[in-house]
């Protein structure tokens, strides 16, 4: 309807140009190599300002005014120009697809350039694999896509995100995520943008491409470009999905008989009476599975729609899409609909203005998951040490309350009635909008000014009724918690384009930019409920908890310069300059100064390549810079006197007290970075490779650096310390065969990355890393910062088997108080005791070696297959959960395995203790928990077919395919928890280096889907 | 076709034009964004600063709220205390199992690395920073003179009680009294100073305390330091010093004299029942002398964990902690003792378990929560009686009236009996006096923090852990320096055989 519509206009236009003058109408069709037509192809009859764009069929008509020659001027993204003379009245004019990847734009900071002249290590994603396999969130269009960019699934609850890392971790405290540029808006929101919206993602990787960003390009920048409708073309598209999801790997626990028999060996060890008789045992059967009580297969959904054109002058983009995913543990899920308006028009030759903006809604309904531990464990890390014993109903069809056996083991709320009654309840509103104005003054000159800003409304809805084993600690819980979230942005650039001669070519960038962040939140809470009738509505219904509120705010001012230069298109050089100022950092240190520099030979060019037929391209990069990081909370550099609070005469008052240590020299952490890199291209680009290596040297780290106590605090936030980051990394990207029928592409990546401590301003070591409190009482660190080693190095006690007889101990001359079935620990000293301080080595890395994917992609007809492979090699996990499950915890549920597979006297077992010895939980991290967390995983498998559609159809799709998909198929791993593809604790500020903790997250995912696509 | 100078003529107009155009760009951008140069400063909104946290009588108290607030935390005086101060003695045992560093105290084979003694270390200094920054900066603050002198009363009361906490457990510490305010203090890499100097300066902080604070009866926020408070703390303060080699001749009289004047100020007395000092809904009564405060659940308040650690499985406790079997079976000679029944149990109200310390409870407490309400008591006035009893002994072992305040707390405690009344006969000598008196702290005090001080104060402390099957060595009588402060501060030794 709506491009017969446009067609009418168009048509009308062209009439009233008809009559408007002397003309000679040139009527034709434009197609590719394979005589499919070409819409959308510019068309100017040369030295005239007679133009066109081709219909949707490729045809177009033209009138060329008397006495004009018909040259005309063909161009289109993605084909070489052409200049055509037309013979004839009636023409077929055929456009040959530009040389691959060579001509793309891509798009760097503030500017976009050809890739051919690229200074920089810059990879673009390649959204068409994408776009063959449905993904949920647009960090998984990154994963295993791009070399040098790991990214990890925190856990598989929907809507959860996911950490990103752009050549290693950089930093120890700050951040290490990359910074978003969404269409051009430096530090956007990029977990709701809506996958199907993204026409490009490009990576920027090295110094040269990053340092434009300044003190936030340290740790790369992603920078994704929503698409865009264009003139002649109206697309409507639709996508629609449908699929379910299961858990990729279900472990299994003890039933109520291997239970009951565990229990009695616990007390057997303890030399007490067994829990129950033969008789007893007998009656106890299988009992509940309670994993499988709370784990389900869920349905998830995906609608998108899109619809984008224009017309001379005018450009415009709507999209809208619906995501829909149950989580896999019951009452949990996430809904999300966006919607996207970009729009550009031509004021006049010179002025274009626009707007991209997005409105994103979700809500989400978040599982019970606890990293913490303890007495509440959370629906998941319940369900598998609540004993198998007790039912989850009670006759009169309630939740029972606590697991059986709870004056033995510590008692456990049913977790059943914790993932149904328990509720948590986010929703959430995002908007964006960011207008911009280009003026281009003179030929070359343009000056682009934006001013765009982002609000993110959530609320989050908590409600623990008495009746469940966690509202009961608090008597009933209710807690609404708004939170505001905004920030602005304006960028005013001048860019200066030259082409001076054949042999110079320039581009000049100035600009300046400011942006502010603001934040607000607000918690109530009431506890002691008097009903469980209201939920979050009322909350008068309890006594109230003082209101808690978190506003925040800061600011970057920045200046930016650029200089590229092309010396005979073979020589290409880049020069840059940013200035920041952050109102973050302490008043000595609030301006940071970030240059780079970078040259870039394209050999290929070269007289001596050009006779040399296979070789297409050949270009050598290098280039070093300074870049900044300032990702800390703000008023870190100002002591803060906070609020606390006490109790005099039996009531609250509130107290106030310092509760840090100020740093006026507070300043950037800085990242100065070589990179080395080449692209080759071989017989005719069928063939690229793309190879990198890197030296990234962090230094000033943001740090909290440990000082005396007897100051009263124990550390303080400073610039200490050096990393180092050193890699290499290298993409192929093949067309194996290709013909009009059957074409066969495939793509690789690998990217190793070696990180080191190089200083810790001072001392050698530092414990760092998260552990669940609950497991180690003490407050032990899952691992060490130590200088010479990497970030995330899991430290403890090296495990050394199993004693196996008292004569064993004897011989060994060891002090400790050990008994045949408890594990070894390797006394490192040799002084026949355990000791913290001495005997606890380095027993593990969570960095790993390589990471790599692998993408195939074959088209057979209207049939398509499309493989993707993900894998991780070399990276060690600290399995928490086993502590619990296996051995070390005495009393709560156990893997099925530990019943069988457990010590029981001399030679069972070197490897798994016995039943009831505690020893490996009170030796807090150790070695028997750490395990390869390799994997190679089937990332996705996507197969295809291309409707044949009725000619009919045709006004309204042009192209219907139908496909299914199955995503994380199978992973080929030894690694014995739900998934090796996890991390705990790394997503938040102060854990970014508790790395590759296992303990209870949500469970991964594989997917099953079936969907149907339509294009125009 | 025009001509290029012309041209030329055309590209200069437009060339002006873009000059002006870019200039007024440029001057609309400054205007807009000049003012952004104050948008580099931090505005602080929900904190305050040294500039503006101590300016009128409301900040003086809420710092005051501060510095008691830190004494709240886990780590300090909710469980730490306990750890560290009977763990190491004979009645509070902690699981096999778990948390080494309970175990370690209780095995006397705790080391630096120990996080428990960290814990005791790091929290004692914070304290001790919180009141000095009230000791630097209230005074000047314009307020009612009477007012500002208790509030800093309670300000060096507590750095005082934490510099004797510290004394105490590591002998010679580094001695913080002004604020330290930048990475660039002076004072940022304190050496130890010597412990009968630390000594001196409790005992001065304590009678600033003691002459500036409130009595209790005119307080009006039950839970500050009173003038009572201080006495009684400096009484336990000479009688500890008394035992150490910075022991002065004074140190007895001037105990007794403490004593006696928390007893001749008649604001305190006995409570008939034992049970109810102990009592969630009788907190800060008349034997309540200084007590770290705990809140109501749903308050916004701290609550304790005590009952939680203590409490077995079967009473939704976590059961971390047992008494010995020994001091279950041995300390309390008779069933007439009111307080085995209360301090100590078996049952947990359905079947025989372990022995466990059953004394801190909560009616209002919900199960396997950390939510109770019971203040952690750091003097009360049992205590000051029988502190009073053992500074008579050591002054004059012969004095009858010595046996007043330890038998008026055996007769609370049901032992009322002639036979269980102390004496000159049944009790001849100043020895025979400290061998009972060990054991009725023990009885009347049970887990209330006193233990490992009682024993080194009374000299026990090597039998009673031999008891237990414990050897000790003479150097583990004082704690090791935490490894992570010897790390951060090289100025800093750490004690003798502690490697």
């Amino acid at each position: 309807m709506f491009s017969r519509k446009f067609l009418l206009i168009v048509m009308m236009l062209f009439g009233v140009l008809a009559t408007s003058a002397q003309t000679k109408k040139l009527t034709g069709k434009v197609t590719g190599v394979d005589n499919s037509p070409l819409p959308g192809v510019t068309i100017q009859v040369a030295g005239t300002k007679v133009a066109t764009v081709t219909s949707g069929e490729g045809t177009f008509t033209l009138n060329i005014p008397a006495g004009v020659k018909p040259v005309l001027q063909l161009s289109s993204i993605g084909y070489e120009p052409l200049q055509y003379t037309a013979a004839s009245d009636n023409v077929t004019i055929v456009l040959k697809e530009a040389v691959k990847s060579l001509t793309d734009v891509v798009v760097i900071g503030y500017g976009t350039a050809k890739r051919k002249d690229l200074t920089g290590a810059i990879s673009s994603v390649p959204i068409a694999n994408t776009d063959k396999s449905p993904v949920f969130g647009t960090s998984q269009l990154l994963q295993g896509q791009v070399s040098g960019v790991q990214v990890t699934q925190t856990n598989a609850q929907p809507g959860a995100s996911f950490s990103v890392r752009v050549r290693g971790t950089n930093s120890i405290t700050a951040g290490s995520d990359p910074l978003y540029v969404i269409d051009g808006y430096a530090g956007a929101d990029f977990s709701t943008i809506n996958p199907s919206d993204i026409a490009s993602i490009d990576v920027l990787k090295d110094v040269s491409a990053t340092a434009i960003y300044g003190s936030r390009g340290a740790n790369g920048v992603v920078i994704i470009t929503t698409k865009q409708g264009s003139a002649g073309r109206n697309t409507v598209s639709v996508d629609f999905y449908r699929g379910m999801q299961e858990v990729s790997r279900m472990l299994k626990m003890m039933d109520a008989t291997q239970f009951g028999n565990y229990l009695n060996t616990v007390m057997a060890y303890q030399g007490k009476p067994p829990v129950y008789t033969q008789a007893g045992l007998d009656t106890l059967g299988k009992g509940t599975n309670w994993l499988d009580e709370i784990i389900r297969t869920a349905p998830i959904t995906n609608a998108n729609v899109s619809l984008s054109g224009g017309s001379e002058g005018t450009r415009y983009f709507l999209g809208a899409s619906y995501f829909d995913q149950e989580g896999i543990i019951i009452n949990s899920g996430y809904k999300r609909g966006t919607v996207r308006f970009n729009l550009t028009r031509d004021i006049s030759k010179k002025v274009r203005v626009g707007i991209n903006s997005s409105l994103s809604y979700n809500t989400q309904g978040l599982a019970a998951i606890n990293s913490n531990g303890g007495s509440v464990g959370g629906t998941l890390l319940d369900a598998m040490r609540i004993s198998p014993i007790g039912p989850v109903y009670n006759p009169d069809g309630s939740y029972t309350f606590v697991g059986a056996n709870a004056d033995l083991l510590s008692q456990i709320g049913n977790p059943v009635a914790n993932a149904m009654l328990n509720t948590d309840k986010q929703k959430e509103i995002r908007t964006f909008a960011n207008i911009f104005g280009e003026w281009q003054i003179i030929e070359g000159l343009k000056l682009r000014s934006t001013l765009g800003g982002e609000y993110r409304s959530t609320r989050e809805d908590i409600f623990h009724p008495t009746t469940t084993y966690w509202g009961a600690q608090d008597k009933g819980l209710a807690s609404i918690e708004n939170r505001i979230a905004y920030n602005y942005l304006t960028e005013h650039t001048l860019t200066y384009d030259k082409t001076i001669n054949k042999n110079n070519a320039l581009t000049v960038l100035a600009g300046y930019t400011y942006q502010r962040w603001r934040s607000e939140g607000s918690t109530n809470t009431i506890n002691n409920l008097t009903t469980n009738k209201y939920g979050t509505s009322n909350m008068s219904v309890g006594t109230a908890v003082p209101v808690r509120v978190s506003p925040a705010e800061n600011a970057i001012e920045s200046y930016l310069g650029r200089i590229n230069y092309r010396l005979m298109d073979k020589y290409l050089f880049t020069v840059s300059m940013r200035a920041d100022g952050t109102s973050k950092f302490g008043p000595n240190k609030k301006w940071g100064y970030y240059p780079s520099g970078a040259f870039a030979w394209r050999v290929s060019d070269e007289a001596f390549l050009k006779n040399v037929k296979q070789i297409s391209d050949l270009k050598a990069r290098v280039s070093y810079g300074t870049v900044g990081n300032q990702s800390i909370d703000p008023y870190l550099s100002l002591q803060q006197y906070t609020t606390n609070s006490y109790i005099l005469s039996q009531g609250r008052v509130v107290g106030t007290s310092a509760n840090n240590l100020g740093n006026a020299d507070l300043g950037w952490e800085s990242t100065s970075a070589f990179d080395f890199g080449f692209d080759l291209g071989l017989w005719n680009n069928r063939l690229t490779l793309t190879a990198d290596y890197y030296n990234k040297q962090t230094s000033d780290l943001l740090f909290n650096r440990a000082i005396p106590s007897t100051s009263g605090f124990t550390t303080v936030m400073a610039n200490i310390g050096k990393v180092e980051n050193v890699g290499y990394e290298l993409g192929i990207n093949g067309v194996i065969i290709e013909t009009p029928k059957f074409n066969w592409t495939s793509s690789f990546n690998i990217a190793t990355n070696r990180n080191r401590i190089k200083s810790l301003g001072g001392q050698d070591n530092i414990p760092q890393g998260n552990v669940s409190s609950s497991v180690f009482p003490g407050g032990q660190n899952s691992g060490i910062l130590k200088v010479g080693e990497s970030i995330g190095s899991f430290y403890g006690y090296q495990f050394g088997g199993i004693w196996q007889s008292d004569d064993q101990i004897k011989a060994s001359g060891t002090k400790q108080t050990v008994k045949p079935g408890d594990p070894i620990y390797v006394d490192q000293n040799g002084d026949g005791v355990l000791s913290a301080d001495k005997d606890r080595v380095i027993i593990g890395h969570a960095l790993p070696k390589f990471t790599y994917g692998f993408t195939t992609n074959l088209k057979y007809g209207p049939w398509a297959l499309s493989i993707f492979l993900q894998g991780v090699q070399g990276q060690d996990i600290l399995n928490v959960s086993r502590i619990e499950m296996e051995n070390g915890a005495v009393f709560s549920n156990k893997f099925a395995y530990v019943a069988t597979d457990s010590w029981h006297g001399e030679g069972t077992s070197n490897t798994l203790p016995a039943i009831g010895s505690g020893l490996r939980r009170s030796s807090n991290v150790t070695s028997d928990i750490v395990e390869d967390g390799s994997f190679l995983r089937i990332k996705t498998v996507t197969l295809s077919y291309q409707l044949p559609l009725p000619k009919i159809t045709r006004d309204v799709f042009k192209s219907a395919s139908i496909y299914a998909t199955v995503q994380n198929l199978y992973t080929f791993t030894n690694y014995s928890g739900f998934d090796p593809e996890v991390n705990t604790y790394a997503n938040s500020f102060g854990n970014y280096t508790s790395l590759n903790i296992d303990y209870n997250p949500y469970p991964n995912i594989r997917t099953y889907l079936v969907g149907v696509k339509f294009g125009f | 076709m025009l001509s290029s100078d012309s041209k030329h003529c055309i590209h200069r107009e437009n060339y002006l034009k873009m000059k002006r155009q870019i200039s007024i760009i440029l001057l609309a951008a400054a205007a807009m964004f000049g003012s952004c140069k104050k948008g580099l400063d931090e505005v602080p909104e929900g904190f305050l600063t040294k500039d503006n946290a101590f300016t009128d009588a409301s900040d003086a108290q809420s710092a005051v709220n501060g510095l008691l607030s830190a004494l709240q935390p886990q780590a300090y005086y909710q469980r730490t205390i306990y750890i560290i101060t009977e763990c190491s003695g004979d009645a509070l045992q902690p699981i096999a199992g778990q948390t080494p560093e309970r175990l370690e105290m209780f095995n006397i084979t705790y080391n630096a690395g120990n996080v428990e003694i960290r814990n005791w270390w790091q929290n004692s200094y914070k304290l001790i920073s919180r009141a000095n920054d009230i000791i630097a900066y209230v005074p000047g603050i314009d307020m009612d003179e009477t007012q500002k002198k208790n509030l800093l009363g309670n300000a060096y009361f507590l750095r005082g009680m934490a510099y004797f906490d510290l004394v105490r457990s590591f002998g010679d510490v580094p001695l913080m009294l002004k604020p330290v305010t930048s990475i660039n203090d002076p004072n940022m890499y304190p050496a130890r100073t010597d412990g009968g100097l630390v000594y001196k300066q409790v005992i001065e902080d304590l009678k600033y305390a003691e002459a500036n604070c409130f009595p209790e009866n005119k307080i009006t926020l039950k839970g500050m330091v009173s003038s009572g408070a201080a006495s009684a703390m400096l009484a336990r303060v000479y009688l500890q010093r008394n035992s150490t080699q910075w022991k002065e001749a004074t140190d007895n009289q001037n105990a007794l004299d403490a004593c006696n004047r928390v007893i001749n100020s008649g604001v305190y007395k006995l409570l008939d029942n034992y049970a109810d000092v102990f009592d969630c809904d009788k907190e800060n009564g008349p034997e309540h002398i200084f007590s770290v405060q705990f809140g109501t659940n749903g308050s916004g308040t701290t609550q304790n964990i005590i009952v939680r650690m203590f409490s077995p499985a079967g009473l939704g406790g976590s059961g971390s902690f047992l008494t010995t079997p020994q001091f279950f079976q041995k300390a309390y000679f008779s069933a007439a003792d009111t307080r085995k029944a209360w301090n100590l149990s078996d049952f947990d109200g359905t079947k025989k378990v372990d022995p466990f310390i059953y004394k801190y409870r909560d009616a209002q407490w919900a199960k396997n929560s950390n939510n109770a309400r019971n203040n952690w008591l750091i003097l009360r006035y049992a205590d000051v009686l029988m502190m009073q009893s053992e500074a008579m002994n050591n002054l004059n072992p012969a004095d009858p009236a010595k046996f007043n305040g330890l038998n008026a707390v055996r007769k609370r405690a049901g032992l009322t009996a002639p036979e269980f009344q102390l004496n000159l006969t049944n009790t001849p000598n100043a020895q025979a006096f400290i061998d009972t008196l060990v054991n009725d702290r023990s009885r009347e005090l049970c887990v209330e923090g006193h233990r490992r001080w009682d024993l080194l104060r009374l000299g026990k402390y090597k039998e009673v852990q031999q008891s237990l099957g414990h050897k000790v060595e003479d150097y583990q009588l004082l704690l090791p320096l935490p490894q992570t402060e010897l790390d951060a501060n090289t100025a800093l030794k750490q004690n003798p055989q502690y490697n």
